[in-house]
């Protein structure tokens, strides 16, 4: 039995150290030594070229800051909607909080509608970062730019506002380790003014199975 | 009683190799970039003549990644920090045999911030200057790069000329998508020798595959 038990020590530290990814084979007709670990399928990759995401880390537990309005937070759940209908599971739950969130590592997921926002990104309507170990998403936080840019729920009220629901749908794609995409997608970079763009295309949910099956 | 005692030592090894597994993940970061750069300055040393003008095209493709490689140096002077590469033999049109930077005079290095994106867009930041030879012509002169002010300097003014050296040669630092947090860790994912007509260059897998790890420095900025 005591064997037993140190044969299975010696193997957990085995698996605990080779933890280095393999890449993918190199191309001897374009002189290559090695390629990305995995086809990207529109998600942000790492070093090794592997997708990252939050695996199997489901439902994502997102606070909302205390400056969340009611219209913003039914827009935010109508998003969520969109991608959870897409993949046919829970994604997202999200909890309110008193607290204001920033981007900095806190370990905490989160989503902030700011009214103070730098000069050099005002041409940004939001900001999505992620974090992530190996392959995993650690931490994921959304601001919205509020200071430079107006939104709307069903009716605009001018020319230039963005649709809220659609904002939230591309914002949470990157929640999920997506990146922009060309082509028909909610994850192209540019939102145009008063368009709506919130249901996933046969693309996104293509690659969104790709990963989160 | 006796298996409870069994099953508390199955408990203790799972919890000792997850433990082990945890902590790395606290700690590899550091511990890996550390270890790299001191790998790399320990494995090159002596005389280094890769001679590849014999080399057939097939092997001289394969060749010239590993000699670059082989002469990988992390160099840091105060608040700079920069790159070496292994330089290597090839042929002039003449048919002499000349260091890789007489024939490909411009070097560029790519590296990308490690474990961080914002609105899926890695931060990127692009190096390019010229291709000199260290005093032993081994390697190439380092692109130093100042961390001191750096994230500022790179948020105001994307792409940041420096003077280099003493003799005035200059070169650029061009950044992409860096927003308010300056990341730590930045892994290098390409580098390559050019002129006007060919590139030689390797990218971020065949480093990591010639390496047997992710090349990443730390560029923790000087309070």
């Amino acid at each position: 039995m005591r064997s037993k038990l140190v044969w299975g020590l010696f193997i957990g530290i085995l698996v605990a150290c080779d933890r280095l990814p393999k890449l993918g084979p190199g191309n001897e007709g374009q002189n290559k030594l090695a390629s990305a670990a995995e086809e990207d399928c529109g998600f942000v990759q790492n070093s090794f070229g592997q997708r990252v995401s939050w695996k199997q880390s489901l439902p994502i537990k997102i606070f909302l800051g205390s400056e969340f309005t009611t219209d913003y937070e039914t827009s935010l759940r109508e998003a969520a909607k969109k991608w959870e209908e897409a993949v046919g599971r829970t994604l997202f739950v999200f909890e309110r909080s008193n607290q204001v969130f920033t981007t900095a590592r806190d370990y905490r997921n989160s989503i902030s509608i700011s009214q103070t926002w730098g000069e050099v990104d005002r041409t940004l309507q939001a900001v999505t970062s992620l974090t992530w170990y190996n392959s995993q998403l650690t931490e994921a936080d959304i601001r919205i730019n509020a200071q430079y840019f107006s939104f709307y729920v069903d009716k605009p009220s001018s020319t230039n506002e963005v649709h809220l629901t659609s904002l939230f749908v591309h914002e949470l794609g990157h929640i999920l380790g997506l990146k922009h995409l060309t082509g028909v997608s909610v994850m192209t970079e540019i939102l145009d003014y008063l368009l709506k763009r919130e249901l996933p295309t046969e693309q996104d949910r293509a690659h969104l199975k790709c990963e989160y099956n | 009683m006796k298996k409870f005692k069994h099953f508390k030592l199955i408990v203790l090894a799972l919890v000792l190799s997850g433990g082990l597994y945890y902590s790395d993940l606290l700690f590899l970061q550091k511990r890996q970039v550390a270890s790299l750069e001191g790998t790399i300055r320990s494995a090159v040393s002596g005389d280094r003549n890769f001679d590849l003008t014999e080399l057939s095209s097939k092997d001289f493709m394969r060749g010239f990644k590993v000699a670059m490689v082989s002469g990988l140096q992390v160099v840091r002077d105060g608040h700079e920090v920069g790159l070496t590469w292994g330089q290597f033999l090839v042929r002039n049109q003449s048919g002499a045999k000349v260091y890789v930077c007489e024939k490909y005079p411009h070097l560029e290095m790519t590296l990308k911030a490690e474990g961080v994106a914002y609105s899926g867009n890695i931060p990127t930041i692009v190096l390019r200057g010229p291709c000199l030879s260290s005093d032993d012509g081994q390697r190439t002169r380092p692109l130093m790069i100042p961390l001191r002010g750096l994230h500022r300097l790179l948020r105001e003014n994307p792409k940041n000329i420096i003077k280099m050296g003493d003799r005035g040669d200059t070169y650029s630092i061009e950044a992409q998508s860096l927003y308010d947090e300056w990341p730590q860790y930045w892994t290098v994912v390409g580098a390559s020798f050019s002129n006007d007509i060919e590139t030689l260059g390797l990218d971020g897998f065949e480093l990591i595959s010639l390496l047997d790890q992710v090349l990443t420095l730390d560029f923790a900025e000087p309070q």
